[in-house]
């Protein structure tokens, strides 16, 4: 990273850090500089730094033993090679996401990002985050609020054509048949409304996974509303765990890789996907509390709940298959 | 009276009723009428009417035969849409059952008309459209749409930068069936507001330029019998390329409009269905060094329109069908952009809101549940508070 673009992220980062209540003292400290650095050089080689950093964005930093998770472990790496001594600790934190919203803001990374990891933006209400975590997250989503959405036609001048037209009426018109490709058979032959709804919301997670994830999740809902299923059931989002856990048994289908391994490791923010790998082999609330991280009382009704397993699915086919 | 023992049913289970779900586990359409569907429900395929057709002792004589391709789960049927376009027959049909608004977007050859449609299913389906109080639920003409979108793209991959002669689209051709040339597009919409579940069906005419010239011309009633099921339409979108307007030929293209416009006058003098005109300046992103469009709340006043206040007869039969009740709207629209910079849609969003909130004004009852006091009958308590109010 170029000095110009050192300057600018600083920048950037003081006009969050006057929002934030950081004072401009701790902003320009040396620690700060080696944290602009090296995350910046982290989120531009590390392949796994656009989903990470999603996370990072969303740790809650008042709960205690937050620096030690494990999706804070790669750029942490990478920082203590620019500087040794330096120890992370709890406090750490906050300045990290800090840098990291600047350098995002100021597109460093340079990357897919958007595409990729901005569908767990929409999950972050449900993790508790306090007030300045909150401005953090609160900044990230504004800077990603309609990303990924088409342009029509498409605005970039070497790519003439609907590609990405063409996936979304291929996509209307799968979602309109209630035809399950993989189980070659109608949607309407589930009589379990939960199984239905898992089958649909991960199967459009095939079709729709290159599109804006807003509209797309909306389509997702107007199928389910076409089967017949009541959208407005609101239920707490542990409840809606526990009824969709015997059914991911049932369908067994496998997380792929990279996010089967990075899940694996922290999964925060992925309580559908912590629930397909069933790491603890059973239901526990408060592991599952403790490694997804987000708030399981937290109220959601069945159309937002098929958005968020909708929302994992597309996360999921995006890693693996790219988005092109 | 005890019914003739029916032929054992076709293995897998094939049932010529749309609603049934049988074949899949679920339960017989008619189940109060045969509580035992698999020996008795007349609409299952059976192994007789496989083999033979259906006899003189069909129960099914004497009743209309329902495709078998109207089952939409059957395992390797059509579904019970084509894609294709709908013709008159299914609106009018579609009129009786639902909350269907019918629009018709008339204007001569090369104004725009299909790139208005494109432009907008391509925008609703992408969740583009945020100020529409309706999201994308549905379409019966997805084909056609995918069809007109490959039209398009053909058209953007041969527009040169400075747009040639304007014609992104090959005009819709007529169609050789001259008994029914009306097509419609269907977009089914559901609205915003959480407390509306209804699913309404929006039909867009889809015709060709050559039959509103025709409509605009000929004054016989007769004459336009074909294009009847436009009189029943909620909304008309007269639509004019902005460009022809501002050209040195523009008394002849408003001599077109002003046409149009009085005919629909008449329409809506006569006592059509008609509740709203809007009157398209398409293309406008041509002509924008030389009409500078004015703020929406003074767009029906022509002398904000620079040099397209000179179409004295066009804003007369504005004004005219003001008159006879017609919420009237005017709109500068660019479905699809020259500039590189501007390649979003322009204006069409605003054209749709005006005509749906137009003719979709519905208001919703309040839900009123008296308060029932502890330990009282709800019943009791319902009748007393109903005397009371």
């Amino acid at each position: 990273m170029d000095e110009a673009k050192i300057k600018q992220v600083k920048d950037e980062l003081l006009k969050l850090v006057k929002q934030s209540g950081v004072t401009k003292a701790e902003a320009n400290t040396e620690k700060m500089d080696v944290l602009i650095r090296a995350a910046g050089d982290w989120l531009t080689k590390d392949l796994d730094a656009e989903f990470r950093s999603v996370q990072i964005l969303h740790l809650n930093t008042s709960i205690p033993g937050v620096h030690q998770r494990k999706c804070l472990e790669s750029v942490w790496n990478r920082i203590q090679v620019d500087w040794e001594e330096v120890g992370l600790e709890a406090a750490d934190v906050l300045p990290l996401q800090l840098v990291l919203s600047a350098l995002v803001r100021c597109n460093v990374e340079n990357l897919t990002y958007s595409d990729v990891a901005s569908v767990l933006f929409h999950h972050g209400p449900y993790c508790g985050l306090d007030g300045k975590s909150i401005q953090v997250v609160g900044w990230m989503r504004a800077h990603y609020s309609g990303a990924g959405d088409l342009g029509i036609p498409p605005a970039d001048e070497d790519q003439p054509g609907f590609a990405a037209v063409e996936t979304q009426s291929n996509f209307l018109w799968w979602g309109q048949a209630k035809y399950s490709h993989q189980s070659r058979v109608s949607f309407r032959t589930y009589k379990d409304k939960d199984e239905q709804l898992w089958r649909v919301a991960s199967e459009a997670a095939d079709w729709g996974h290159l599109l804006a994830v807003a509209p797309s999740s909306a389509w997702v809902q107007e199928i389910l509303l076409s089967l017949g299923q009541d959208l407005d059931e609101t239920k707490t989002l542990w409840q809606w765990i526990e009824l969709t856990y015997p059914v991911i048994q049932k369908v067994k289908g496998e997380v792929q890789e990279p996010l089967n391994a990075l899940a694996t490791e922290d999964c925060l923010l992925l309580p559908v996907t912590y629930l397909r790998l069933d790491l603890a082999r059973k239901l526990d609330r408060t592991t599952m509390a403790k490694e997804v991280g987000v708030d399981l009382d937290g109220k959601l009704d069945r159309g937002e709940w098929a958005a968020w397993i909708y929302r994992e699915m597309v996360l999921e086919a995006r890693m693996t298959r790219g988005m092109s | 009276m005890s019914a003739a023992p029916l032929p054992a049913a076709l293995v897998p289970l094939r049932c010529k009723n749309p609603d049934c779900t049988l074949p899949q586990q679920g339960g017989c359409a008619r189940q109060a009428e045969f509580s035992q569907p698999l020996s008795n429900c007349p609409d299952l395929l059976r192994q007789a009417e496989r083999a033979a057709g259906a006899g003189p002792s069909d129960p099914n004589q004497g009743r209309r035969e329902e495709p078998e391709e109207k089952n939409p789960d059957a395992d390797g049927g059509a579904a019970p849409w084509s894609g294709r376009s709908l013709m008159s027959e299914d609106v009018a049909d579609m009129l009786w059952r639902r909350p269907a608004r019918l629009l018709a977007i008339a204007g001569p050859i090369d104004a725009g008309k299909t790139s208005l449609l494109v432009s907008f299913f391509l925008q609703l389906s992408a969740g583009q459209c945020k100020d529409l109080p309706y999201r994308f639920a549905s379409s019966k003409s997805l084909l056609e749409l995918q069809q007109l979108m490959k039209r398009v793209e053909d058209g953007l991959r041969q527009r040169t930068p400075s747009g040639g002669s304007g014609t992104l689209l090959d005009h819709t051709p007529l169609d050789g069936d001259e008994e029914d040339p009306s097509r419609f597009i269907h977009l089914g919409l559901r609205p915003r507001n959480e407390e509306d579940d209804r699913h309404i069906d929006l039909l867009i005419s889809d015709m060709s330029g050559e039959l509103f010239t025709q409509y605009g011309e000929v004054a016989e009633d007769g004459e336009n019998e074909r294009l009847s099921i436009l009189r029943r339409c909620d909304g008309f979108l007269v639509m004019v390329d902005a460009g022809k307007l501002v050209s040195p030929e523009w008394r002849k293209a408003e001599a077109d409009l002003s046409d149009l416009i009085t005919r629909l006058v008449d329409l809506k003098r006569g006592g059509a269905h008609l509740q709203t005109v809007g009157l398209v300046f398409s293309k406008f992103d041509q002509v924008i060094d030389q009409v500078m469009p004015p703020q929406p709340p003074a767009r029906l006043a022509r002398d904000h329109w620079g040099i397209l206040k000179r179409c004295n007869r066009l804003w007369q039969q504005l004004e005219a069908a003001a008159a006879v009740g017609l919420d009237v709207g005017v709109f500068p629209v660019a479905a699809f952009p020259l500039h590189p910079t501007e390649r979003q849609p322009i204006g069409v969003e605003s054209v749709l809101c005006h005509f749906l909130n137009r003719v979709d004004r519905r208001r919703l009852q309040r839900v009123v549940e008296p308060p029932v006091p502890v330990g009282a009958s709800p019943f009791e308590t319902m009748r007393r508070w109903k005397e009371v109010s």
